[in-house]
């Protein structure tokens, strides 16, 4: 028996769960501190990157230590190599959540209101957060079954993301004073479909987890 | 599996007396390829082995049952086991060179099947040194005895016996677990080195040598192939529980 193996897989399950916790706190904000224009929750969601950035270090660090020690095979090594993986993309998800609030502070320190309307914004923020906790239970559950109905809600932020392109683009064609906002909101709605790809890729991972099957949704 | 097949194993079964030992066993062992037999300890993967070239039949109240042919014909019924053993060989857990000479340890195999010119006898001698990666290490010295070697080089003096009568396979018990690690990891090479030419199969306790070295691995369970599937699935993704169990450590 690997009594000491196994209870090290459950601990770093634990801190996964505190890494995908951080997270949907870090969007429930992002998505509060956009709509009420508050910049000092956004300024606590760059803090936070540090939470998320040290939980993935540590978790790295005792995966590496796992294989190096005990050898994994089969579910064992699949459940450290697909983690290995999935804490980059949260830390990357971190990352964009980061970069997603510093644009809102530039844009919200530099005028008293929004140039567009932040409805379509709103919309893809709530959709990303769904598949953010929606994944995070399929993590829990190992439930590969809804990790791919999830990894395939990507579609719908790629179509927000279109729609919010075209109209940034005219309105900066029409009004060169939308400028300043709209490079900002442009790359907001990139890093929004990027949270979504990184959402993707973990579902691909759970999927991996549980079957060994390496499928790409994205 | 698409290889072509050396073994082909049917409805086996073996009993030791009132003891059940080996249970409708059903298995095609492919040419050229490296087959490990994995399991706890009694699960029946020596027996298994020992079948193969009939090392069983002398064991008191042995009862074999099923069909076990060898290149399509039944080892049981159609082959002669001098023959057998010719083209089956063994080699033990413990190395076990003869107390005689390194040169005559390799020609004794050849010598019982009739080859009495020297000169033939040293090219098979060589050969056999050569193809055991131990040829460097004994040519100056072919006229010493075999047990002066450390454990590693006997147990490749052992495979170099084994290969001198020319042998289509090779049987391996726990090859490695008298072993350093050193010696292991040459035994192991030389096992992927030898499969060019010869079937292989192996009973092995480590895992990681399973893993490392074979293509096609078998896990047995209470006398029960639980799972014969390529290495990489076994270890990466098998299909049964109890396998999984097993080598992740979950039991055993």
């Amino acid at each position: 028996m690997r009594n000491e193996f196994h209870s090290k897989l459950s601990e770093l399950h634990t801190e996964m769960m505190k890494m995908n916790t951080a997270i949907e706190k870090s969007l429930d904000m992002l998505i509060s501190g956009m709509e009420t224009r508050d910049t000092e929750i956004l300024k606590e969601i760059v803090r936070r990157d540090d939470i998320v950035d040290d939980l993935e270090r540590e978790i790295e660090r005792v995966c590496i230590n796992l294989i190096s020690k005990e050898q994994p095979v089969a579910i064992d090594l699949r459940n450290l190599a697909s983690l290995l993986k999935m804490i980059t993309d949260l830390e990357r998800i971190s990352d964009h959540c980061t970069d997603i609030a510093k644009y809102l502070i530039e844009i919200i320190e530099s005028s008293d209101r929004y140039m567009f309307d932040t409805s379509d914004f709103r919309n893809m923020s709530m959709i990303v957060k769904e598949m953010v906790s929606a994944t995070t239970d399929c993590y829990i559950k190992s439930d590969y079954k809804n990790a791919k109905v999830i990894s395939l809600s990507d579609d719908k932020i790629d179509d927000y993301f279109d729609s919010i392109v075209s109209e940034i683009q005219e309105a900066m064609e029409n009004d060169k004073n939308c400028i300043f906002q709209g490079i900002r909101f442009l790359y907001i709605a990139k890093y929004f479909e990027r949270i979504a790809d990184h959402t993707t890729n973990i579902c691909e991972w759970i999927i991996y987890r549980v079957t060994g099957e390496r499928k790409q949704y994205n | 599996m698409s290889d072509k097949i050396k073994f082909s194993i049917k409805n086996t079964n073996l009993h030791y007396g009132n003891f059940h030992a080996l249970k409708n066993i059903n298995m095609e062992i492919p040419e050229k390829k490296v087959t490990a037999f994995i399991g706890p300890s009694g699960c029946g993967k020596s027996t298994l082995l020992k079948t193969l070239n009939r090392m069983n039949d002398l064991v008191e109240g042995v009862k074999i049952e099923g069909e076990i042919k060898l290149d399509g014909k039944d080892i049981y019924k159609d082959t002669d086991i001098i023959d057998l053993r010719k083209r089956v060989g063994m080699v033990f857990q413990q190395p076990n060179p003869f107390p005689m000479s390194i040169y005559d340890n390799i020609a004794y195999g050849p010598r019982t099947h009739g080859i009495k010119k020297k000169s033939e006898l040293d090219d098979i001698v060589e050969k056999s040194l050569r193809d055991s990666a131990i040829w460097d290490d004994v040519k100056d010295r072919l006229k010493k005895n075999a047990l002066g070697l450390s454990g590693g080089q006997q147990q490749r003096i052992c495979i170099a016996r084994a290969l001198a009568v020319k042998p289509d396979v090779i049987l391996m018990d726990e090859p490695t677990s008298a072993l350093d690690p050193i010696s292991t990891l040459k035994i192991e090479d030389l096992v992927v080195e030898l499969k060019k030419d010869y079937t292989i199969i192996m009973v092995t306790h480590n895992m990681q040598q399973a893993s490392r070295v074979s293509d096609y691995t078998s896990f047995f369970l209470m006398g029960e192939v639980v799972e014969f599937n390529e290495t990489d699935k076994i270890f990466n993704t098998p299909q049964d529980k109890r396998t999984e169990d097993y080598i992740t450590g979950r039991f055993g």
